[in-house]
C-alpha cells in the first residue's frame, strides 16, 4: 500500500482531517445548541396520540366538570382518636389553607375536612355548614359523628377507622405539577405537627409532579456512569487512553446531537427517553471499536506501514460492515417507530435511529480525522503478540468458545432449535401489565404513600363515568338518579372499587337530613320537583358551585367518580370491561347514556393494545432487518441467517420474562426493537467477515474460523461488552421499568452475541451458503477491491433509503378525521377575501398603557402595496422623539412556506438590520399584538388553524348591536400553538361585511390571554376600513390602542419607499 | 484657532442659508444625555459629561430634505483628556472643514451632521457632512471604514456616536426593483481622533504604537497629511433570492497614521504618515427560520503593520484579508443572541511584525427586551484570541416614559495588558446615566 491516500470520499477524514474536524465540531455545536430548549412531558397522556378518542373524551370531561388528576395528601394520626382531635383537625385546616394559597392549585376544587360541608335538615330547610364549624361550636367527636353519618365522606374523606384523612388538590395545568408537588412537600416538611401525625403524598397528580424530578435525578446518575464504564472498557481493550477519549467524542456527538435535534423538532423528553442517552452511549461506541481495532491490528501486523496507511486501510475495510450494521440497527429502530402507536415509543425509535446515524457519520469521518491528527500508537504488547502470531486473552477466550461450537455444528444447531421451541411455548404465557406507581422504586416515599393511602382510604385511582341526558335538568329525573345510584352500587361491588361519588349521594344525604336524619331516607327523592327543590334549598345556605364536579351547569350531564385502590392493568381491566358491559345493558335507553372516562380508563385504552402492538412491532422489525440484510448480501438466505440469532435472543428473553415474573409493560415492551437493532450487528459482522475472508482467498474453512474469532470475534466481544455494560447501567436505574428494560436488553444482546459466534458458524459449516462461498465474488473483489466496495455500498444504500422513506411516508399519513368544516372554512374565506386595497397610506398612532395607567404614545406613517401577489409594507416612526426615523420593512410572500423578509432600521445604528421573521409570536414593538397579528391584520392562515363555527353572538360595534358569527380557531398542533403563542381564538365576524369585530385569545396553556375589539369601521374609497383597534392583555394588564387616520387607498405610493435605502433615508 | 473659528463660521453660514431657503416642514428634536462613570481600579470618577444634541430637519417644497445636527458637550472633571495640552495642536486628524468648532478642556461644540438630499427619478443625492455605514458587523470593522472614528473612549461608545461624519457626495441609483449602485466622493480627508497620550484610553499596546527603546533619543516629526485628494467609494447592493448582498470598493486613506521610524545618526526619527489603501469586499446576509446569517469580507490592498525592529522603516507593507462570519438567533422570545467570528490575515507576513499573522476575535451579544419594550438588557462580550484579552459590556436601559430613559452598565476589560483590550484594564468602569429627548 502506498502512502498516497486514495481519493475515495470515504477517506475524507484522512485526507482533510482539519476540515472534517472543524465541520464535525460546527455541526455538533449547531445541533447541541438546541439542548436548552428541550422540555419534559412525563404525563401518562403523552403515551396516547393527541387524537385518541379515550384521551379526547377524558379532556372533555375535564373541561365540563373541571376535573383533573388529583394530588392526594394523606394525614395519618396514630393516636387513639385518630384524626378526630383538635390539633390534627386544625392542622388539616392550616394545611388546606397553605395549599390553596399555592399559585397553581385550583382552590375551588380542593377537597378536605376544611372545605367540605355537612348537610343536615333544619327548620328552614337544609342547613349546609362546613364541617370545621362543628369544631368551633362543639368538639372533634361532633365531626366524627357528622362524617360517619354522611356515607359519601365516610371512607372517602376520612378512613372508616378515623386514622387518616385526605386533602385532595387539583392544579390548573399539568405543566405546573412538578412545581406544585415540590411546594406541597416543602409545606408538609415545614409545618409543625404532633408526633403521631405522618404525611403521605400520592395520586396521579403527585406522580406527574414527582416523575420529572425523578427522571432528572436518574439520568444525571446513569449517563455519567455509562460513559465511565465504556471509557474504562476502551482503555482495557486498547491499553491506551487516547482511543477511549476518541470513542467518547463519537459518543458525545451521537448523544448530544440527538437530544439537540429532539429539542429542535419540538419533541419532548418523555419518561422512556431517559433510556436513550444510555443506549446511544453503548451503541455509538461500537463503530469506533471496530475501526480502532482494525487500525491497531494493522499497525501491529504491518510495522512498515505509515499510520496514515493504517487508518486508510481500516476505514476501507470496516466501511462496509460498519455501514451495514448501522443500516440494520436503524431499520430495527425504525421498526419501533413504525409499529408503535404511542408517541414516546415512536420518537424513541426515530431519534435513537438518528443517533445511530450520527455515530456512523462521526465514526467514519471524524474518528479517522482525529486519528490522522493525533496518531495514536499501538501498545507494544499488541505488536509483540502479533509478531509472535499469538492472540491475547480476549481473542483466546472467544476462539475457544467458537471452536467448541464449530467442532460439533449439528449439536450447536440442535441446542438452538430446542431454545427456539421452548421459547415459543413460554412466550405464549407472557402477561401484559402495567402499573404506573411501579415506575418508582419501592423505597420511594411516593410509592409508600400510595400503598398507605390505598390501604386506609378508598383509593387514589380514578374512573369517571359521565351520565348524559337529552334535555336540561334531565339529571333531576328520579329514574336517572336511581340508575346512577344502581350503577354506583354495582361499581362498588367490583373488587378494588372502594367508593364512588356523584350528585345522587348528596341528594340522598339531603333527603335523609330533611327527614330528621332517619337512615331509611338515605335514598333518591321521589320526584323531579323535589330534586330541584333540594338544590334550591342547598343553595340557600351552601355555595352553588359546590356541585360543579358532579353536574354541569344546566343539569344535563352528571359525573360519577369511582375510587380504586389499584391502577394495575390486570386488575383494572376486568373492572373497566364489567362497567362497560353494565353500561351497555342499563344505559341504552333514551333517558340517559353513560360513558367511561378518567385516568384508569385512559390507561386501560392504551395498555390493552400494548401486547398486540408489541408483537406486531417485533414482527415488522424482524422483517425489516431480514430484508435489509437480504438486500445487503443480495441473498435471502443471508437475510434469514442474519435474523436467526436475533429470533433466538427474543425468544430467550420472553422465556426469561415468564420465569422471572416480569410483565410486558411500557419499559419492557420496547426491548425487542432495540434488541433486534443491536443483535443483528453481531450477525452481520460475522457473516461479512466470513465472506471477506473467503473472498481474500481463505479456502480452508477451519482457517477461516480461526481468523474470524481472532480478529472480528475479539472486536465483537468488546462491542458486546460495551453494549452490555451500557445497558447494564440501566439495571441500576431507580426508574423500575428502565431496570427491567436494561436487564432484558442485556440478556437479549448476550444471546444474540452467543448465537452469532456459535450458531452462525455452525450453520455456515452445515449449509455452505452461496453468498459466502462464491467464486465470482472472489475474482471481483480481489481485482478492484475499494471501488467495487464503495459502489456496492452505494447500490445497497439506495434501496434501504427508499425503504426508510416508504416507512416514514406510511407514518405521516395519519387518520384525517373527515369532519365537516365547510361552513367554518367558508367564513374564513370570506374574512380573508375582505378587500384591503391594492395600496394604502395611513397614519397609525399607538397608545400603550400599562397596568399602572402609565401611557406611552407612538406615531407612525405606514404604507402598504401589493406587487403582484407579494405584499410589501413599510412603517416609519414619527413619534416619540427617541424612536423617530425608525423604519420597519416587510416583504410578505404568497406562499406560506416561504418566510417573510424583514428589515429594521434604527437611526441610532445608522444601519439596516435584517431580522428573522420566524418569531411570529413575539410582540410587535412593545404593543399587545404579535408580529403575526400585525402581518395578518385579522386574516386567518388556513395552514395554522382548524376552524369551527360556534354559533352566533351579539356584539356592540359603533353603538350598534351586530349578530356576529362566532368562529373558533384552534392551532393545528402544539408546535404551531407554541409558535403563535395562542392555544385558541374566538373570532366574532360581522356577516354583513366580513370584518372581524372582536377576537378573544387564549394562550397555549388555556389561559385567557387578550381581547381585541375593533371599532369605528367605515368605508373609505369603497373599502371597509377599521379605524380603532383596542387590545387588552388580561394576564399583564397592559393595553394597546391602535388608531388609524388619514387612510388613503388612492394616493400614489412610489415603489422606492419599499426599499432598504428608503428606510435609511426616511420619508 | 483662527482656522477653527473660520470653519465654524462656514458651518453656521450654511445653517443660516438653509433656514432662509423657503420653509415648508420643519422639525426640531433635542436630545440631552448625561453619563457618569466610576472606575474601581482607579477609585475615581472617570467621566462626567452632558451632551446636548439638536437635530433639525427640514423638508422643502421642491423635495429637498435637509438635516443639521449640532452638538455641545460639557465635560466635567473628566479623565478622558490627557493634559492641559492645547488640543488644537494635536487634532491633525481633522481636515480643514471638519473638527470641533470650538473646544476647550471642558467644552466642545461641533457640527455632527449637515446635509441636504433629494430624489431625482431613481437617483438619490445626499450632499454634506454625513455618516455612511457599510457592512453588517457590529463593533468590528471590515467594510465599515467610510467614516473615521473618535477613539477618545476607545470602542466603548456605540459606533454611531463615535463615527466622525465627513463632508461627501453620496449618490445612490436604483437599478431595477432590488438593486442599488452607490457612489461616494469624499474630499474631506479627516482621520481617526485618538485619545490623548496620558489619558485613560491612550493607546499603549505594542501592536498599535512603537515602543520606545531606552536611551535611544527620538525625534518626532509632524504627521504627514495627504495633499488635496478625494476618497472614492463604490457599492453595488441587491436583494437576490432572500439574500442581501453587496459588493464594495473603496479607494481611501487609512484612518490611522503609519508610524515610520528611521535611524539617522543615533536618533530615531518618527514620521507618522497617512497612507493610501484600497479595499475590495462583499457582504451578504439572509434570514433562515430563527437565524440570520451574515458574512462580510474585505481585501485590503496595501496595509501597514508595525515591526519589532526598524528595518524597512519599522513597517511591513502587506495586503490583508479580513472577514466576519456571524449569526443572529431570534428563537428565544424577545431575546436576540448574536455571535461574530472575526479573522484577519496578513498575506505577506514576516516574523518581525508585531501582530499575529492571523488575528481572531469572537463577539457574543445578548439583547433582551422586557415589559413591553420599556426595559432593555444588553450584554456584549468580546474575546481577542491573539492576546486572550477582551471586554464585556453590560447595559440596562429603562424607558421611564416616551421621552425619558435611564441607564446603567458596566464596561470591563480583561486579559493581557499588552493586548489591544487588556491595555485598558485600569479603565474598567461602572456607568450611570439618563437621556431625555423631546
Amino acid at each position: 500500500m502506498n502512502d498516497n491516500v486514495d481519493k475515495s470520499w470515504k477517506l475524507l477524514g484522512v485526507r482533510r482531517p482539519w476540515l472534517v474536524v472543524l465541520m464535525g465540531l460546527l455541526l455538533m455545536a449547531a445541533l447541541m445548541s438546541g439542548i436548552g430548549k428541550i422540555y419534559k412531558d412525563t404525563s401518562s397522556d403523552a403515551f396516547l396520540s393527541a387524537d385518541n378518542p379515550a384521551l379526547l373524551y377524558k379532556n372533555k370531561v375535564r373541561e365540563i366538570f373541571g376535573l383533573s388528576d388529583p394530588m392526594v395528601i394523606a394525614i395519618k394520626d396514630a393516636s387513639n382518636d385518630g384524626v378526630y382531635n383538635t390539633t390534627t383537625l386544625n392542622l388539616v385546616a392550616n394545611l388546606t389553607e397553605q395549599f390553596n394559597n399555592l399559585e397553581w392549585v385550583n382552590a375551588e376544587r380542593t377537597i378536605s375536612l376544611a372545605t367540605e360541608n355537612n348537610i343536615v335538615g333544619s327548620s328552614s330547610g337544609l342547613e349546609v355548614t362546613p364541617f370545621m364549624e362543628l369544631l368551633e361550636d362543639g368538639s372533634p367527636s361532633d365531626i366524627r359523628e357528622a362524617i360517619q353519618d354522611f356515607p359519601l365522606y365516610d371512607g372517602m374523606l376520612v378512613s372508616k377507622d378515623g386514622a387518616m384523612t385526605v386533602i385532595v388538590l387539583e392544579v390548573y395545568n399539568d405543566t405546573m405539577a412538578e412545581a406544585t408537588y415540590e411546594a406541597v412537600i416543602d409545606i408538609t416538611k415545614k409545618v409543625s405537627k404532633p408526633v403521631d401525625v405522618t404525611f403521605h403524598v400520592a395520586g396521579e397528580g403527585a406522580v406527574l409532579g414527582f416523575l420529572g424530578h425523578y427522571i432528572d435525578r436518574d439520568a444525571s446518575r446513569l449517563n455519567p456512569l455509562a460513559g465511565l464504564i465504556i471509557t474504562i472498557m476502551l482503555i482495557v481493550a486498547f491499553r491506551r487512553l487516547l482511543p477511549a477519549l476518541l470513542g467518547n467524542v463519537v459518543i458525545a456527538a451521537s448523544v448530544l446531537m440527538t437530544v439537540g435535534f429532539m429539542a429542535y423538532s419540538g419533541v419532548p423528553f418523555f419518561v422512556i427517553t431517559n433510556a436513550m442517552p444510555v443506549i446511544l452511549i453503548g451503541m455509538a461506541v461500537a463503530d469506533s471499536i471496530h475501526i480502532l481495532s482494525h487500525y491497531y491490528e494493522c499497525q501491529a501486523r504491518h510495522p512498515s506501514w505509515s499510520l496514515k496507511q493504517c487508518i486508510s486501510e481500516s476505514v476501507n475495510v470496516m466501511f462496509r460492515p460498519v455501514t451495514l450494521t448501522t443500516l440494520t440497527t436503524i431499520a430495527g429502530f425504525l421498526g419501533l417507530y413504525v409499529s408503535a402507536y404511542m408517541p414516546p415509543f415512536q420518537y424513541f425509535g426515530l431519534f435513537t435511529g438518528f443517533g445511530v446515524m450520527v455515530a456512523w457519520v462521526y465514526s467514519i469521518f471524524l474518528l479517522p480525522a482525529l486519528i490522522t491528527l493525533m496518531k495514536p500508537k499501538v501498545s507494544k504488547r499488541w505488536v509483540k503478540l502479533e509478531s509472535e502470531s499469538k492472540s491475547d486473552l480476549f481473542s483466546n477466550v472467544i476462539s475457544a468458545f467458537g471452536n467448541m461450537a464449530t467442532s460439533k455444528p449439528k449439536v450447536t444447531v440442535s441446542v438452538f432449535a430446542i431454545i427456539l421451541v421452548g421459547g415459543s411455548i413460554l412466550a405464549t404465557q407472557l402477561r401484559v401489565n402495567e402499573n404506573r406507581i411501579n415506575t418508582f422504586h419501592k423505597d420511594e416515599a411516593i410509592y409508600k404513600a400510595d400503598t398507605a393511602i390505598n390501604a386506609h382510604l378508598e383509593g387514589t385511582n380514578i374512573i369517571d363515568i359521565v351520565i348524559s341526558t337529552p334535555s336540561e335538568e334531565g339529571i333531576f329525573e328520579p329514574a336517572v338518579l336511581a340508575k346512577m345510584a344502581d350503577l354506583q352500587k354495582y361499581a362498588e361491588s367490583l373488587e378494588y372499587v372502594n367508593g364512588s361519588t356523584s350528585v345522587a349521594d348528596y341528594l340522598m344525604q339531603m333527603n335523609k337530613s330533611l327527614n330528621e336524619g332517619n337512615a331509611s331516607f338515605y335514598s333518591i327523592p321521589q320526584n323531579k320537583e323535589l330534586v330541584a327543590q333540594y338544590f334550591l334549598l342547598y343553595s340557600a345556605s351552601g355555595n352553588p358551585t359546590d356541585f360543579e364536579e358532579e353536574v354541569d351547569y344546566d343539569y344535563r350531564l352528571a359525573n360519577i367518580r369511582l375510587n380504586l385502590d389499584t391502577s394495575e392493568f390486570v386488575k383494572t381491566k376486568p373492572i373497566i370491561e364489567s362497567l362497560q358491559t353494565y353500561i351497555d345493558q342499563s344505559f341504552d335507553s333514551e333517558l340517559a347514556t353513560a360513558s367511561l372516562s378518567g385516568r384508569v380508563n385512559v390507561n386501560y385504552h392504551w395498555i390493552k393494545d400494548l401486547g398486540p402492538s408489541h408483537f406486531i412491532g417485533v414482527l415488522i422489525s424482524l422483517i425489516c432487518v431480514c430484508l435489509v440484510s437480504a438486500v445487503l448480501f443480495r441473498s435471502l438466505s443471508a437475510g434469514l441467517m442474519a435474523t436467526a440469532p436475533v429470533v433466538c435472543s427474543i425468544l430467550v428473553v420472553y422465556s426469561a420474562m415468564v420465569i422471572l415474573n416480569i410483565d410486558l409493560g411500557i419499559g419492557t415492551s420496547m426491548f425487542a426493537s432495540v434488541a433486534i437493532g443491536l443483535g443483528i450487528d453481531f450477525a452481520i459482522h460475522t457473516l461479512e467477515r466470513m465472506k471477506t475472508l473467503v473472498e481474500d482467498g481463505t479456502v480452508n474453512i477451519q482457517e477461516m474460523f480461526t481468523e474470524l474469532y481472532r480478529s472480528t470475534g475479539r472486536a465483537l466481544l468488546f462491542n458486546y461488552l460495551a453494549i452490555a455494560f451500557g445497558f447494564g447501567v440501566l439495571m441500576t436505574s431507580k426508574v423500575v421499568p428502565l431496570t427491567h428494560f436494561g436487564t432484558i436488553v442485556v440478556l437479549s444482546v448476550t444471546m444474540s452475541f452467543i448465537a452469532a459466534m456459535t450458531l452462525l458458524p455452525a450453520l455456515v459449516m452445515l449449509l455452505k451458503p452461496k453468498f459466502i462461498f462464491t467464486n465470482k465474488s472472489h475474482e471481483i473483489v480481489q481485482g478492484v477491491s475499494p471501488k467495487i466496495t464503495s459502489g456496492r455500498a452505494a447500490s445497497v444504500l439506495l434501496p434501504v433509503m427508499a425503504l426508510g422513506a416508504l416507512l416514514t411516508l406510511g407514518l405521516t399519513v395519519t387518520d384525517v378525521q373527515a369532519m365537516d368544516k365547510t361552513d367554518a372554512l367558508e367564513v374564513v374565506n370570506h374574512i380573508n377575501s375582505v378587500d384591503d386595497g391594492l395600496q394604502v397610506t395611513s397614519n397609525l398612532s399607538m397608545l400603550l398603557v400599562d397596568k399602572r395607567g402609565k401611557e406611552r404614545n407612538r406615531e407612525t406613517i405606514s404604507y402598504r402595496k401589493y406587487f403582484g401577489d407579494e405584499k410589501k409594507t413599510v412603517f416609519f416612526y414619527t413619534l416619540p422623539a427617541n424612536l423617530k426615523g425608525t423604519g420597519f420593512l416587510t416583504f410578505d410572500y404568497p406562499d406560506p412556506k416561504v418566510d417573510d423578509d424583514q428589515w429594521l432600521y434604527l437611526p441610532a445604528l445608522r444601519k439596516v438590520r435584517r431580522i428573522s421573521s420566524s418569531d411570529r409570536g413575539d410582540y410587535f414593538m412593545g404593543t399587545d399584538l404579535t408580529y403575526e397579528d400585525i402581518k395578518q391584520s385579522d386574516r386567518l392562515e388556513i395552514q395554522d388553524y382548524d376552524f369551527e363555527l360556534k354559533g352566533k353572538e351579539p356584539v356592540e360595534v359603533d353603538n350598534q348591536i351586530i349578530q356576529t358569527h362566532v368562529l373558533q380557531a384552534t392551532p393545528k398542533n402544539k408546535d404551531i400553538a407554541k409558535e403563535l403563542g395562542y392555544g385558541k381564538l374566538l373570532i366574532r365576524v360581522n356577516p354583513e361585511n366580513w370584518v372581524v369585530v372582536k377576537t378573544d385569545y387564549w394562550n397555549p396553556k388555556g389561559k385567557h390571554l387578550k381581547t381585541a375589539i375593533t371599532s369605528d369601521i367605515r368605508k373609505i374609497d369603497g373599502i371597509w376600513t377599521r379605524h380603532i383597534r383596542q387590545v387588552k392583555n388580561h394576564l399583564t394588564g397592559h393595553q394597546s390602542t391602535f388608531v388609524f387616520s388619514n387612510v388613503d387607498y388612492k394616493k400614489t405610493i412610489p415603489d422606492r419607499l419599499f426599499s432598504k435605502r428608503a428606510l435609511v433615508q426616511g420619508i | 484657532m483662527l482656522l477653527q473659528l473660520s470653519n465654524f463660521k462656514i458651518n453656521l453660514l450654511s445653517v443660516v442659508l438653509i433656514i432662509h431657503s423657503g420653509l415648508s416642514h420643519s422639525d426640531l428634536l433635542t436630545d440631552i444625555e448625561s453619563e457618569i462613570s466610576y472606575s474601581e481600579p482607579q477609585k475615581s470618577v472617570t467621566k462626567s459629561d452632558v451632551k446636548l444634541k439638536m437635530e433639525w430637519s427640514q423638508s422643502l417644497e421642491n423635495g429637498i430634505n435637509i438635516k443639521v445636527i449640532p452638538q455641545l458637550l460639557f465635560d466635567y472633571d473628566s479623565k478622558l483628556d490627557g493634559s492641559s495640552l492645547n488640543r488644537y495642536e494635536r487634532t491633525d486628524n481633522y481636515a480643514r472643514l471638519n473638527g470641533p468648532a470650538y473646544e476647550d478642556k471642558n467644552h466642545r461644540l461641533e457640527l455632527l451632521e449637515a446635509y441636504g438630499g433629494l430624489w431625482l427619478g431613481n437617483t438619490s443625492i445626499r450632499l454634506g457632512k454625513q455618516q455612511v455605514v457599510w457592512g453588517q458587523a457590529d463593533g468590528l470593522k471590515v467594510l465599515d471604514v467610510i467614516n473615521p472614528q473618535n477613539y477618545r473612549e476607545f470602542n466603548l461608545p456605540d459606533f454611531e456616536d463615535s463615527r466622525i461624519p465627513t463632508w461627501m457626495l453620496n449618490l445612490q441609483h436604483a437599478i431595477g426593483e432590488d438593486a442599488t449602485l452607490q457612489l461616494l466622493v469624499i474630499p474631506d480627508l479627516t482621520f481617526n481622533e485618538l485619545a490623548d497620550s496620558g489619558s485613560q484610553f491612550a493607546i499603549t499596546s505594542k501592536e498599535m504604537v512603537p515602543q520606545p527603546v531606552p536611551s535611544v533619543p527620538v525625534q518626532l516629526v509632524d504627521t504627514q497629511r495627504p495633499s488635496n485628494e478625494a476618497e472614492i467609494g463604490l457599492r453595488w447592493s441587491a436583494f437576490i433570492d432572500g439574500w442581501d448582498v453587496t459588493a464594495n470598493y473603496f479607494n481611501y486613506y487609512q484612518d490611522t497614521p503609519v508610524v515610520y521610524r528611521d535611524l539617522i545618526g543615533s536618533t530615531v526619527w518618527v514620521t507618522p504618515t497617512y497612507e493610501k489603501s484600497q479595499l475590495a469586499g462583499f457582504s451578504a446576509n439572509t434570514a433562515m427560520g430563527n437565524w440570520v446569517w451574515k458574512i462580510e469580507m474585505g481585501f485590503i490592498k496595501d496595509n501597514y503593520f508595525l515591526q519589532n525592529d526598524i528595518s524597512n522603516s519599522g513597517i511591513q507593507k502587506s495586503d490583508e484579508l479580513a472577514s466576519v462570519f456571524a449569526f443572529d438567533y431570534h428563537g428565544f422570545s424577545d431575546l436576540m443572541v448574536s455571535y461574530q467570528f472575526f479573522n484577519s490575515t496578513i498575506l505577506d507576513y514576516k516574523n518581525s511584525v508585531v501582530r499575529e499573522k492571523n488575528s481572531t476575535k469572537h463577539t457574543l451579544l445578548f439583547r433582551k427586551n422586557a415589559w413591553n419594550e420599556t426595559l432593555e438588557l444588553k450584554l456584549f462580550m468580546l474575546l481577542n484570541s491573539d492576546y486572550n484579552d477582551g471586554q464585556a459590556r453590560f447595559k440596562t436601559t429603562y424607558k421611564v416614559s416616551d421621552n425619558w430613559s435611564v441607564f446603567s452598565g458596566v464596561d470591563y476589560f480583561y486579559g493581557d495588558e499588552h493586548g489591544p483590550f487588556g491595555q485598558f484594564k485600569q479603565a474598567s468602569r461602572v456607568n450611570l446615566g439618563w437621556q431625555v429627548t423631546f
